[in-house]
């Protein structure tokens, strides 16, 4: 810090004039770049949204739960794994439907401590949280298993929709995300359908594969649920995962695994999340493709509940309904999650639950329920998995 | 701290054979020296147990801490014993720890010894990118050296494609070991050099009066003098290398090589059934090791005095010159800086402005400015990187203030618990952040008033604090140690009592030691983490929890876009400090 040389002021001149030249580089080089990165244009509809109304099979009574949404304050708070991307369309439509909700905080945590924290809270007694929303099959269902965890409420929505939408008492789906098989395309040379198609190249070639082939850590738990659903969906998984295992390493999430795959690291990998593979999927065109495997898709449902004794309970009500009506999930598409309600539409650059069904088949949908594996089971599966990975 | 003692009791004896002794207020009986002492004792107490308590409460516990059905046990330790694997798991850790302080202190003496302490061509260049990889998390040099070095990355591809094989292997103990070494490398210079711009040019006059020649001078008199340097940077690193996630995380679990860290993390929090238990005892355990490690340091230094270089009488360094060496020697380094940092960090910021990154294509083909639209079309994302800027502008000037008081309660007073200070602040640094987080977020939930606390910036500020505090204390320490006491006896002679020693005397000595602790704790809150995971809520996000949650998600555009502007900040405010401190010194 006590630097001996000293700079003359010339010098001091001369490294901010560098520093000025540099820095016009800089913007000159954004300005170019952001005139070449144009708007490809959305062919997606704007969502609309009827303020002030609401579906016939809603119950009559329906405006008292607006009424007493409104003296709460306008805030709501949510604790989720879901990302900002993913709720900004929401957010944004269902403020639009009710605008006395100012204030809409979304914490992003991990999947299992949405839990964690608010048990903590709920223990000290001072629980900020409205709703809870998480694709953590295991954790939801450990946590919603006990009494007074989730505010007993059916929506009117619910008689709308698929059976398959309520997860569990109190607990409804919000979306239906499905997990695929990805590979690099420029690099197989081979298309592919179905992890048994994956099987047959690596069985005929072992050398090329040999640790080119990523998995998703089954000792986490997102990756535990949906390789899980794989094997109990598929009685063929097993014989088609021993040939493919031994020459497959794991990552702990999606995004390691579609990058190493667009780097050509891996020539192919299980299971990724849709949401981060299909952006993915359009950056790196005719290098990253995506698909559902016709040999097993797991779909994983999205729970939301509100909690117990959520502060805001009424806008609570609201928003859980928004999201299962029409509207709410044409903006859950809009978001990037997977929309399952019959009646929206597949456009560009939106996901829809038939989509998976049209594009894997009706057969090959393995939906993951909601239910705790024990221990013991847990661990079965675990070893017997880490057991066939090459070391 | 004998000396120190004998200089009171002449002082005190001096002062009753002439003037009488000035007065200072006194409040029950106890000079305000001791009030002062008491006072940071207390503070740097409350810091380090408040997570702490909670943390080792747990482990013994059936049950998480919220649910009051749980009863004492020690079957988390038993667990955690017993576990497949975790013989193999304290092996990696304690092999991949060793090495990477070993590489870091390779990398790190030998340069600050060249850029400070001879004449190199470009040493001032040299000296400010050596510090590089210090203002980017391990997270994303770890993400840049797997673009380079990995398997399938640009310069492993080409390297392929002239001799038919890669020579390495990055997903390896070593590997993990080099890539954390070139990340941590700066903290161990830093430490080295500030100490050997202050060294005492006397004893290498003497040497040369002698007729050594400047080798021998080097090897015999300013390596020797860096011990305590030394020490402190392995001892940080050594514990910083134990806990350390991500590289452990990025390169280990593929090839399924597991460390403490990962092992917490894939056993603990990413668990099917997440086991607190578990997690808290084996932090307990690191815990213990750090402990020890800290006590290894003290006894090594025990005989401080040795080190001492800044005396009473003003010297000025002078550099050797080492003739036609000094070429080899600028070209390692080059070679260092360029392949460890520069290359992995513009193919980080290249990374912010394409699409796709990778050797397939060019990532010329993608050039776009998406990665930050993204960043700046979402408010909270907006909102991440000025809570980063506060937290770590308020965090940087406390933490120092601080430790700064702290290390001169430890290294220069009578106080009965000096020892006792000095081993509370370096506590921090055996606790993993992630356990931070979540003992802080306890300890708020159980202290009256902690509501007000809890979620907000200021929860954040405490629990980043307390993690930088072993570095800030571990930065000004060694400065400490090379001022002579003869500087505070000549005070205490004149009269000043304790806390006016400190304010007129070591206070101003220990400037370039406060102001380089500052932009020490300045970047590492800006680059923490780890324990805003659990302590943080959506009001209270910074810039490495935005990149976890975009890194999850995919969007490693925008990851490296967010890199980039953490990247800018920190350069921008080093920049600024460092003619700012010129300024000073011109003037």
């Amino acid at each position: 810090m006590n630097r001996l040389s000293r700079s003359s002021q010339p010098n001091r001149v001369r490294r901010w004039s560098t520093l000025a030249v540099a820095s016009v580089a800089v913007f000159g080089l954004a300005a170019s770049l952001s005139a070449c990165s144009g708007d490809s244009g959305s062919k997606a509809p704007v969502n609309k949204i009827e303020q002030g109304t609401w579906p016939s099979y809603y119950p009559s009574d329906y405006g008292t739960i607006v009424d007493a949404a409104k003296k709460e304050g306008g805030e709501l708070t949510i604790y989720s794994n879901t990302d900002q991307e993913n709720w900004a369309p929401i957010f944004r439509d269902f403020q639009k439907k009710y605008p006395f909700v100012t204030k809409i905080s979304a914490n992003n945590l991990d999947s299992d401590e949405v839990f964690q924290k608010q048990l903590s809270e709920m223990s000290t007694g001072n629980a900020p949280a409205d709703i809870l929303v998480t694709n953590a099959v295991q954790a939801w269902a450990k946590y919603a298993s006990e009494p007074d965890r989730v505010l007993d409420y059916t929506s009117p929505e619910m008689a709308k929709l698929p059976d398959y939408a309520q997860l569990m008492p109190g607990v409804a789906a919000m979306s239906m995300d499905p997990v695929g098989l990805a590979y690099n395309s420029s690099l197989l040379g081979s298309d592919l359908t179905s992890v048994a198609d994956l099987a047959k190249l690596v069985q005929a070639d072992p050398a090329k594969f040999k640790n080119k082939i990523t998995t998703r850590d089954v000792s986490g738990s997102f990756g535990f649920t949906v390789s899980k659903g794989f094997v109990d969906g598929d009685p063929d998984a097993w014989t088609t995962l021993e040939k493919i295992l031994p020459s497959a390493r794991p990552e702990t999430s999606s995004g390691t695994q579609i990058d190493k795959i667009t780097s050509g690291e891996y020539l192919a990998g299980f299971f990724i999340s849709s949401a981060v593979a299909f952006p993915q999927e359009e950056k790196a065109s005719g290098i990253f493709k995506f698909i559902f495997p016709k040999d097993g898709t797991v779909v994983l449902g999205r729970g939301i509940g509100i909690a117990p004794k959520a502060p805001h309970a009424n806008t609570a009500k609201l928003f859980l309904d928004f999201v299962l009506s029409e509207e709410g999930q044409n903006a859950v598409a809009e978001g990037g999650l997977t929309a399952y309600r019959d009646s929206v539409k597949q456009v560009e650059g939106r996901h829809t639950y038939q989509e998976i069904v049209d594009k894997a088949g009706e057969d090959a949908i393995i939906r993951v329920p909601y239910e705790i594996t024990a221990d013991a089971d847990v661990k079965a599966f675990t070893d017997k998995w880490n057991g066939l990975l090459g070391k | 701290m004998t000396t120190l003692t004998n200089a009171r009791d002449t002082a005190a004896s001096d002062r009753t054979a002439g003037f009488p002794a000035p007065k200072y207020p006194r409040v029950f009986g106890v000079g305000r020296d001791r009030l002062v002492q008491y006072a940071v004792l207390v503070i740097v107490a409350l810091f380090v147990v408040a997570p702490i308590a909670p943390i080792l409460y747990q482990s013994v516990r059936s049950k998480p801490l919220y649910d009051a059905t749980g009863v004492f046990s020690f079957d988390a330790y038993v667990k955690l014993f017993t576990e497949a694997g975790f013989g193999q798991v304290i092996l990696n850790t304690a092999i991949f720890a060793v090495l990477t302080t070993f590489l870091t202190l390779l990398f790190a003496i030998p340069m600050a010894v060249l850029v400070v302490r001879t004449k190199l061509p470009f040493g001032r260049i040299l000296a400010g990118s050596m510090q590089w990889p210090f203002f980017v998390s391990s997270l994303l040099l770890g993400f840049g050296w797997i673009a380079l070095y990995g398997p399938a990355g640009f310069i492993s591809v080409e390297v392929q494609r002239w001799i038919g094989f890669v020579p390495w292997n990055l997903y390896s103990i070593p590997g993990m070991a080099l890539t954390e070494a070139v990340g941590l490398a700066p903290i161990a210079y830093v430490f080295c050099a500030n100490a050997l711009r202050q060294s005492d040019a006397s004893l290498e006059s003497a040497a040369q009066v002698c007729g050594s020649g400047p080798l021998r001078i080097l090897f015999r008199i300013i390596v020797p003098l860096l011990r305590p340097p030394i020490v402190y940077a392995s001892v940080l690193i050594f514990s910083m290398s134990i806990e350390t996630l991500s590289v452990p995380l990025l390169y280990g679990t593929p090839v399924r090589i597991e460390v403490f860290s990962t092992f917490l993390y894939t056993h603990g929090l990413q668990s099917i059934h997440p086991d607190y238990g578990v997690l808290a005892s084996a932090s307990t355990i690191i815990l213990c090791v750090t402990i020890a490690t800290v006590a290894l340091q003290a006894k090594v230094l025990k005989n401080s005095q040795r080190f001492v270089s800044v005396r009473g009488k003003a010297t000025r360094p002078r550099k050797l010159d080492l003739g036609w060496l000094k070429w080899i020697a600028t070209a390692l380094i080059v070679i260092y800086v360029v392949f460890g940092a520069a290359l992995p960090i513009l193919g980080l910021v290249l990374r912010s402005f394409t699409l796709i990154f990778t050797p397939l294509q060019s990532p010329f083909k993608t050039l776009t400015l998406q990665n930050y639209q993204t960043v700046f079309t979402y408010q909270s994302y907006i909102q991440s990187i000025w809570n980063s800027v506060i937290i770590a502008v308020i965090g940087a000037i406390l933490v120092s203030a601080l430790a700064m008081i702290a290390v001169v309660v430890a290294k220069r007073s009578t106080f009965r618990f000096a020892r006792a200070v000095e081993y509370l602040a370096l506590a921090p640094q055996a606790i993993p952040g992630i356990i931070v987080g979540i003992g802080f977020f306890w300890a708020f939930a159980i202290m009256p008033g902690g509501n007000l606390i809890q979620g907000t910036l200021t929860a954040v500020i405490i629990a980043f604090g307390l993690r930088a505090l072993p570095t800030a204390f571990g930065s000004i320490s060694p400065a400490l140690m090379q001022i002579a006491t003869e500087l505070d006896n000549a005070g205490r002679v004149v009269g000043a009592d304790w806390v006016g020693v400190f304010v007129r005397i070591l206070r101003k000595l220990l400037v370039p030691a406060f102001a380089g602790a500052m932009l020490l704790v300045f970047v590492t809150m800006l680059k923490e983490y780890s324990a805003a995971l659990f302590l943080s809520s959506a009001d209270s996000n910074v810039i490495g929890t935005t990149m976890l949650e975009l890194w999850v998600q995919g969007n490693t555009g925008s990851v490296a876009a967010l890199a980039t502007i953490q990247i800018a900040i920190t350069a921008v405010v080093v920049g600024l400090a460092n003619l700012l401190m010129k300024e000073k010194k011109d003037a």
